[in-house]
């Protein structure tokens, strides 16, 4: 019922938007009554607020079947309507910090971090600690150092709990722990107790968590190996140096193989080479040290708005259509763009029908292992909206799926919010 | 069976390079004679400054160093880190890197890794390519305004401010690496041209260009600058596979 309600809402909004955006100082207006440089500013400012509160409500309104998508879309909607109406903001950002909690308290990792935006405030991060179990804490490791460093007064103490009794039960949250560890001082005692526990509980070290985690107990053992006393980081290292001899030969071993074994022998000095001789597994790892290594960053498809913006005038919608579906949908963006703000609306639009088409097969296609659809709908969503918003506006809500379009309408609403 | 895996990774890995490699050619339609200067925090020869990264080029004193060769953390085995310190709230600290004289360029793609332990410790973070010719110099400068707007903001080189863009800028992860791309242009009509900003991998339009200042110099460099906030919180951030292509 309320839908029935906003969509024409932000129709008329988008109405009066484009009225406002299209009023020129020759307009008839200005032969009775001509309006001042000033209030034509105001107007427009008026009219986009209009346009974005309207916009973010019908967003939100949509249904969101999937949690994900519903955390989605209020992470974005909270900061897209922050400067509008902060108010909003605040209570958009209430309700996704507690769809995040729910959602790892479900298994699962959430798909973005409404505690890292910025909107939430202290006793709402509160909260979310309070209410993390510590068996959940591998899915929430963003959101729990997000906690830490934005609000440690209110939720460090209740952090130190949970990851602690995570470890007791075999579970290494390395990043909230080095969150913790520097709140707390290397020298503090919580911190190396939890540093011998930590070197003592290391995960399977041929799964890809230990591919992803290695530099980051590399870099613990760093950071507290000169803290601790030398046979505390002695045994620490050792143990260390035998897991990682346990892991796949990779980038990431032979970065953290190169850490540790830098880190012992500042430690020991002379007596490196003898804690070596009496563990023949470390000592096999150790003269592995030297060799090149690299994290390994997630695959980020990208595709350059510059070269589009060199190919302006000339048609590439035929072998754009060739591309796979998420390659496709950013690529005619770009090119839409890059037409559409030159002056070539006609051929921004045939670009941007195939760039919005190309969103609804990425959108049905997506899977958990690879989600970037969101980002692909934000970013063909900005593209059009910087071309034509209010025509950005009509595509999005023609997409097929209903988060889809609250997202995509969101990314048409920020642009809008930005305009000079 | 692992090596077997490790090789149709390996081929999977190729056959999708070739196949971006092969659409980048399609696309461009034409031969683009590019630069790019790789591994840029390794280099020395960076330069930098505290007063200078202030407001009108006279802000307050920071403490500042720097130091190359950081194992840890480094995405390649070597970062570079920078400091920031003292007790002057909002004082700033610029380092720039001199890449010599090209007055031909007109297009940038500005790349590089970032890493934070602190992320509630910066003001902003700024990441600009400066290029100076034909008396007039275009600062395509941004910064990630995490603890004021949440927004990016760019510069506008004429008027000497700041502009806010509706471009969300949460504060980064910590202990972990973010990967920014900007991409900027000097336009057809000789302005500052602000294209886009992607952050691990999520592109947003910037779509603004303003006018250039005067300038006699004729330079390309690059450069990063911390801010800090209003409690003057030291803090450190780690560049690592800084790179600036340019044509």
């Amino acid at each position: 019922m309320r839908l029935k309600i906003l969509i024409p809402l932000v129709l008329c909004a988008s109405a009066q938007w484009s009225a406002a955006q299209t009023t020129t100082p020759s307009s008839k207006a200005r032969a009775s009554k001509p309006a001042t440089p000033a209030s034509s500013a105001a107007q427009k400012r008026q009219a986009r607020k209009v346009f974005v509160l309207n916009v973010v409500k019908t967003a939100v309104a949509l249904p969101q079947p999937d949690p994900q998508d519903r955390l989605r879309v209020l992470n974005s909607a909270a900061s897209v309507v922050a400067p509008v109406q902060p108010e909003t903001a605040k209570s958009l950002a209430k309700e996704g910090a507690r769809l995040e909690s729910d959602i790892i308290a479900g298994g699962n990792q959430p798909a973005v971090s409404i505690l890292s935006s910025g909107q939430v405030d202290c006793a709402t991060m509160a909260d979310f600690v309070d209410r993390l179990a510590p068996v959940s804490l591998a899915m929430a490791e963003d959101s729990l150092v997000a906690a830490i460093t934005t609000c440690p007064k209110e939720t460090a103490d209740a952090a130190r709990l949970k990851v602690e009794t995570a470890l007791d039960s075999g579970s290494i949250a390395a990043r909230p722990l080095m969150a913790l560890m520097e709140r707390s001082g290397a020298k503090s005692r919580w911190s190396q107790e939890v540093f011998v526990k930590m070197f003592g509980a290391l995960p399977d070290a041929t799964t890809p968590l230990a591919k992803k985690e290695a530099t980051n107990y590399a870099a613990m053992y760093i950071n507290m190996a000169t803290q601790v006393d030398p046979d505390t980081a002695k045994e620490a290292g050792l143990k260390f140096l035998d897991w990682l001899a346990k892991m796949p030969p990779q980038g990431e071993r032979n970065l953290a193989v190169n850490m540790t074994t830098d880190a012992l022998k500042q430690v020991l000095g002379a007596g490196y080479e003898e804690a070596l001789a009496k563990d023949v597994v470390a000592k096999g790892i150790a003269s592995t040290a030297g060799q090149p290594g690299e994290v390994e960053h997630p695959e980020e498809e990208s595709v350059s708005v510059l070269q589009a913006m060199d190919n302006k005038g000339k048609d590439r919608t035929e072998e754009i259509s060739k591309l796979p579906s998420s390659l496709r949908a950013r690529e005619a963006a770009a090119h839409g763009f890059a037409a559409g703000t030159s002056g070539d609306k006609k051929l921004a639009d045939r670009y941007f029908d195939i760039a919005f088409s190309a969103v609804d097969n990425v959108w049905s296609n997506r899977t958990p292992e690879n989600n970037n659809a969101a980002a692909v709908v934000e970013e063909v969503s900005e593209a059009a909206a910087h071309v034509n918003p209010v025509a950005a506006l009509q595509r999005s809500q023609k997409l097929q799926d209903p988060s889809a379009q609250a997202i995509s309408m969101l990314a048409v609403a920020r642009v809008v919010v930005g305009q000079q | 069976m692992q090596q077997q895996n490790k090789i149709r990774f390996g081929i999977g890995r190729i056959v999708r390079l070739a196949a971006v490699i092969a659409t980048f050619a399609l696309l461009s339609g034409v031969a683009l004679a590019q630069t790019t200067f790789s591994n840029l925090d390794q280099k020395t020869g960076w330069q930098s400054c505290t007063v200078c990264a202030g407001a009108g080029g006279n802000g307050a004193v920071a403490s500042l160093s720097s130091r190359l060769g950081v194992s840890s953390p480094a995405m390649d085995g070597a970062s570079r880190q920078f400091n920031v310190g003292g007790s002057t709230k909002y004082a700033n600290a610029l380092w720039w890197k001199q890449l010599g004289a090209n007055s031909g360029a007109s297009h940038f793609v500005y790349d590089l890794y970032y890493y934070i332990k602190t992320p509630t410790a910066p003001q902003a973070l700024e990441f600009d390519v400066n290029q100076s010719r034909s008396g007039k110099k275009f600062i395509f400068g941004t910064e990630c305004d995490f603890g004021g707007t949440h927004t990016w903001h760019v510069y506008d080189p004429y008027n000497h401010h700041w502009v806010s863009t509706s471009i969300a800028c949460t504060r980064p992860k910590a202990y972990t690496w973010n990967h920014v791309v900007l991409e900027f242009n000097r336009t057809s009509t000789g302005r500052t041209g602000f294209v886009t900003v992607s952050i691990n991998g999520s592109k947003h339009y910037f779509n603004r260009s303003y006018a250039p200042r005067a300038s006699g110099a004729s330079e390309v460099n690059v450069a990063f600058q911390m801010d800090m906030n209003g409690s003057a919180t030291d803090y450190s951030t780690w560049l690592d596979k800084v790179k600036l292509t340019y044509w």
